[in-house]
């Protein structure tokens, strides 16, 4: 909601000025000419746990059962993470983790064989309703990272910036034609560069699960399905070799990667009448370039979550549990982000 | 983008006459900031520390919403009872100031109340009853305080460098694997030298819990001095003092990291894992971790876990087992060994980071 009055304020210049973290705040007002990565990379990074420090997990005594969670490759490491912390406070409570993609992982909640999900992509209301009635249980979907990702070319490419929207994400051409503009293919169509009309538009990317692939098709072509071809390379050496060598390639990399040698960062620009993003956090003002990652959880219809269950979601939600988000590469959310899931539990803060 | 309005005062100040001397109720962890009183390193303090929200404690249950912080319930004898906030009250703004999720801003109500309290311990709200009404209510807070303060000191003989930092922390032991497990914990820089006076005011003590206060003095990652063992505490609802003499640290236990200090072990660990440096506060977040009460074990463990260096090798399961197990042991795993590695591997279902710690106490 937040991030729609953004929108509409002005056309919003993103994916430079924050370069080392997921910007919450980093959206702009105006239209401002493109930063070079270097000058983004100059500025120094505020530390994204500054703001939870105090954000304390307070222990309950005489804690047990079972904490069962499915976790999709991306949030893979940090379940692990939260595992460990919260088994040296709760050694009676029996956590597992089950490896299942973004798909399967609620569905295992819905049959009642695990207790959450963690999924790296959003879930719809629909899909929320129609899960609640096959569960009989109310389900909630809460955000518990994020993780940033960027758009990167080729060096040589004269390309300064991405118009993005919701529905035809970058590949809108710029070339006005008059007729109903196609998806864009090759990289005169984005840059008006007619010396580029015979270099196909790439996409390189690590290889992508479920979840990422999702959302690499929302940044790439909206609500429509891409033309593009897509590279997965294995390793983070051979993506950023392809990118480097490969004229007409349009690379979507971590954001710790915009400085490799033979690319250069592009900016997301949003236009001004942009609608809202489905998968805007509650809460949450942050870019489309932040690609938030979701716990699904089912709850009773009355009455309180088992304890142990609900003690370790205030340990996602505490700082040692953002710690590990951390610790993986993810952006861990805002003490604000928090408050408003806690909310969406049904839960109120102490003051 | 949504403004943050400046409620007029012309509503509340009217009804600000009345001054409500009000009990203490519990404490979330919002409020868990520590605060020092020694004028010394008062402003080395401020810039890092938050609000000082622990010593106005409003005693409410609060949901954070776009129209205002509702409160859906109120602590007995607190600040917020004697006040006569009720649950379904909702509070729209503290001295002025609108509080709640105002455009893409949480503007903490705790945090409010911290910053506008007067001298005499009173801030007035603006709250929308549950029947409608708007109303000027004037919180106050009582002089009662259930701060724990003191001074640290340290042999004269200890060589402690101007850079290091103390932390003192308020830890819940009530139960025995609970080593770390800090309530509220305040860090100040040592300066020119011991004496240092500290203070933290604690969040109020749940039921039967038991909780001691211990202090360390760090410099750049490497433990110079500590508490010889966490001094027990009394719950109690006035101040306590509480001196802390810091003894030289420990050798840390002879290990393959015990001559170097934790946050360059760390940055070996990441350059050599992850063939990168470490990125901005990459150390500092593991640095933390220790002081969660992790061990450089737990620290090693995550980053050879990690997803960034499990892409390294592929994300390939074969590729991965044997390159944890080079990095390890110095050399490549023999077939018999590979084939146990992947059998562990497939026993925790590929979670990475149970799969490292087994391997790390097998090789210790």
């Amino acid at each position: 909601m937040m991030l729609a009055r953004l929108m509409r304020a002005a056309a919003i210049v993103l994916g430079v000025s924050g370069a080392a973290h997921c910007g919450a705040v980093r959206a702009q007002a105006t239209v401002t000419p493109p930063v070079m990565p270097a000058t983004a990379a100059s500025a120094p990074a505020a530390n994204p746990l500054a703001d939870l420090v105090t954000m304390a997990y307070l222990p309950q005594t005489g804690l047990e059962g079972p904490v069962r969670i499915a976790s999709s490759a991306t949030l893979q490491q940090s379940a692990a993470l939260w595992i460990q912390g919260f088994s040296r406070l709760h050694p009676q409570v029996a956590c597992s983790i089950t490896p299942a993609n973004s798909e399967n992982g609620p569905k295992l909640v819905v049959e009642g064989k695990v207790d959450m999900a963690l999924v790296s992509k959003p879930v719809d209301d629909a899909e929320r309703t129609a899960w609640e009635r096959q569960a009989g249980r109310r389900i909630a979907v809460v955000a518990v990272a994020f993780d940033r990702l960027v758009w990167v070319v080729n060096a040589a490419n004269p390309v300064a910036e991405l118009p993005w929207s919701p529905e035809a994400g970058i590949l809108r051409p710029t070339a006005q034609s008059g007729a109903a503009p196609a998806a864009a293919t090759h990289w005169a169509d984005l840059n008006g560069n007619p010396e580029w009309k015979d270099v196909p538009i790439v996409v390189h990317t690590r290889r992508l699960g479920s979840g990422t692939r999702w959302h690499l098709d929302r940044l790439l072509s909206g609500t429509h399905s891409s033309p593009l071809k897509v590279v997965e390379h294995a390793t983070e050496t051979e993506l950023s070799e392809a990118l480097a060598s490969d004229r007409g390639s349009l690379g979507l990399v971590g954001d710790e990667h915009a400085r490799w040698q033979g690319v250069k960062l592009l900016p997301l620009l949003i236009p001004a009448d942009a609608s809202p993003l489905k998968d805007a956090v509650a809460g949450s003002a942050r870019t489309p370039d932040c690609r938030p990652l979701f716990l699904v959880v089912s709850l009773p219809k009355e009455g309180a979550l088992p304890s142990q269950l609900q003690a370790f979601m205030s340990y996602v939600f505490s700082y040692p549990g953002q710690l590990d988000v951390a610790k993986d590469g993810l952006t861990p959310l805002t003490r604000g982000e928090i408050h408003s899931q806690r909310e969406l539990l049904g839960w109120s803060t102490e003051k | 983008m949504a403004v943050r309005r400046r409620w007029t005062r012309a509503l509340a100040g009217p009804m600000l006459a009345g001054v409500l001397v009000l009990g203490f109720p519990g404490l979330g962890p919002d409020r868990l900031a520590a605060q020092t009183v020694d004028a010394r390193v008062r402003d080395a303090a401020t810039a890092q520390a938050a609000p000082r929200t622990a010593a106005y404690p409003l005693g409410i249950m609060a949901r954070n919403t776009a129209t205002g912080v509702e409160i859906a319930g109120v602590n007995a004898g607190s600040a917020a009872q004697a006040a006569g906030l009720e649950q379904g009250d909702t509070i729209l703004a503290v001295g002025g100031y609108q509080v709640g999720l105002v455009g893409d801003h949480l503007y903490d109500v705790a945090d409010e109340v911290a910053r506008r309290v007067g001298p005499t311990g009173q801030v007035p709200l603006l709250v929308r009853k549950r029947s409608g009404a708007l109303a000027a209510v004037p919180l106050q807070f009582g002089s009662t305080s259930r701060a724990i303060s003191g001074v640290l000191t340290a042999d004269s003989a200890a060589q402690v460098p101007s850079t290091s930092v103390i932390t003192v922390r308020l830890l819940d032991v009530t139960e025995p694997q609970w080593r770390d497990v800090a309530l509220t914990q305040g860090q100040l820089p040592v300066g020119r030298g011991f004496p240092v006076s500290y203070r933290l005011d604690p969040p109020q003590a749940a039921p039967q819990h038991r909780y001691a206060i211990d202090a360390r003095v760090e410099d750049s990652g490497r433990l110079v001095l500590q508490t010889a063992a966490p001094v027990p505490i009394t719950t109690s609802d006035r101040e306590q003092r509480i001196d802390l003499p810091l003894v030289a640290a420990a050798a840390p236990a002879p290990s393959v990291v015990a001559s170097v200090a934790p946050n360059a072990q760390i940055q070996q660990w990441i350059t050599t894992y992850l063939g990168r440096p470490p990125k901005p506060y990459e150390t500092e977040v593991w640095l933390a971790d220790l002081q969660q009460g992790k061990s450089l074990g737990n620290v090693q463990a995550g980053i050879l876990s990690s997803s960034e260096y499990f892409e390294r090798c592929r994300s390939n399961r074969d590729t991965y087992v044997t390159e944890v197990f080079r990095q390890l042991y110095g050399t490549p795993p023999s077939p018999a060994q590979l084939a146990d590695l992947q059998a562990r591997y497939d026993r925790v279902q590929g979670v990475r980071l149970q799969f490292v710690e087994q391997l790390l106490q097998q090789s210790r």
